[in-house]
């Protein structure tokens, strides 16, 4: 999402520069009354004015207008929705001492638990969230009998201990029975 | 920078949602039918743009100025690298009399200080890849480090070495940095028989 805003901004601002040349090359071409103008300016100027044209015979009520602002109304809910849901942090804080302050990135920490839990254990679809940015919670989701719950929460434990978080993060193993293949 | 774009995205949304749901209100007659047999675009609109007079002209100039002085802020902002500004190089006071005399200074670049640091961190035992970076005020630097790290290993274990990492370049340097340092985990490679 921070890869899609940072586009988001970049094309918008490509978006103004365009336009504001545009703007600039039209008013001072009509205020010097340049009537040449490049190929390109003048196709798009055309197609301006008859898009501006069937607009203005356009009633609000045509199916067409309804659609378009269906439409619009879908895409800025969308992005709303993605811009103001909580997004996990980046990094997570891991401790502090007289040498440096240290922090983790989570998607790799959840990488590695995924991979271990798949490598170590018979269990499939293994997945790791990890949230709070100095409580720590650790949830793992994984395909697996009943039984490897333990040995899931012994590797879990032990990549935290490897970090010093054992003791105060809190976490919290689901399984879900693995399908049998027929 | 994050926020700012995070930002950006919900008010592009809220500006969609805002005209879309105008457009839909006016058009399913909701609000009157006379509002939903109006035209997309006002004709007063339509005939200011196909025949503009002397003032639109100038409202367009100056809208256009306007979006383009935006635009290249905001691209500028954009392609800006994140973080803070790079520290400047260490000058260091003339240590004796005759020396100033001479005319000499000492000068440590921060590149060969970053370099040096990168070096020293990268040879430690567990990390894969080191990045090194000192910005701000060359008397109390922030020091901002990257490692990548096999996940095997054990942060105490890690936390010493690059310690004494650290020390030597607070020998080396003079300079007792502010540093933050983040950890990426990286899966073990397996060796090959």
């Amino acid at each position: 999402m921070r890869v899609f805003n940072r586009l988001l901004a970049l094309l918008l601002a490509l978006l103004l520069i365009v336009a504001g040349f545009w703007a600039l090359a039209v008013s001072i071409a009509h205020a010097l009354s340049i009537g040449w103008r490049p190929g390109w300016l003048h196709f798009f100027d055309q197609s301006l004015h008859q898009g501006l044209q069937t607009l203005s015979t356009l009633q609000l009520a045509d199916w067409r207008v309804l659609a378009a602002a269906s439409g619009v109304v879908i895409v800025g809910l969308l992005l709303l929705l993605l811009e103001l849901r909580p997004w996990p942090p980046q990094i997570v804080f891991l401790d502090e001492d007289e040498t440096a302050k240290w922090w983790l990135h989570r998607a790799t920490f959840e990488g590695v638990l995924r991979s271990l839990v798949v490598k170590e254990t018979t269990a499939t679809g293994a997945r790791a969230r990890l949230r709070g940015q100095r409580r720590w919670r650790l949830r793992v989701d994984a395909n697996a009998s009943p039984q490897l719950r333990a040995e899931i929460e012994r590797l879990v434990r032990s990549s935290l201990e490897r970090l010093g978080r054992a003791g105060d993060s809190t976490v919290r193993v689901r399984i879900a029975r693995a399908r049998r293949v027929a | 920078m994050v926020v700012f774009n995070r930002l950006l995205g919900a008010l592009i949304g809220l500006l969609l949602l805002a005209i879309g749901v105008t457009g839909l209100a006016l058009g399913s007659g909701a609000l009157g039918s006379r509002f939903a047999h109006m035209a997309a675009l006002p004709a007063a609109i339509a005939q200011h743009t196909m025949a503009p007079t002397d003032n639109d002209l100038i409202v367009l100039a100056l809208l256009g100025l306007l979006a383009l002085l935006i635009g290249l802020l905001l691209l500028r902002a954009e392609l800006r690298a994140p973080g803070q500004p790079r520290m400047r190089d260490l000058r260091y006071a003339q240590p004796s009399a005759e020396q100033a005399l001479r005319r000499g200074r000492t000068v440590v670049r921060t590149g060969g200080l970053e370099h040096g640091l990168r070096q020293s961190l990268g040879a430690l035992p567990g990390v894969r890849w080191a990045h090194a970076q000192l910005a701000g005020n060359p008397e109390r630097p922030n020091l901002l480090i990257e490692l990548e790290v096999d996940a095997q290993t054990r942060l105490s274990t890690l936390k010493s070495e690059v310690g004494q990492a650290i020390e030597r370049f607070q020998l080396t340097s003079g300079r007792q940095p502010s540093t933050q340092v983040r950890i990426r985990l990286a899966n073990t490679r397996r060796s090959v028989d």
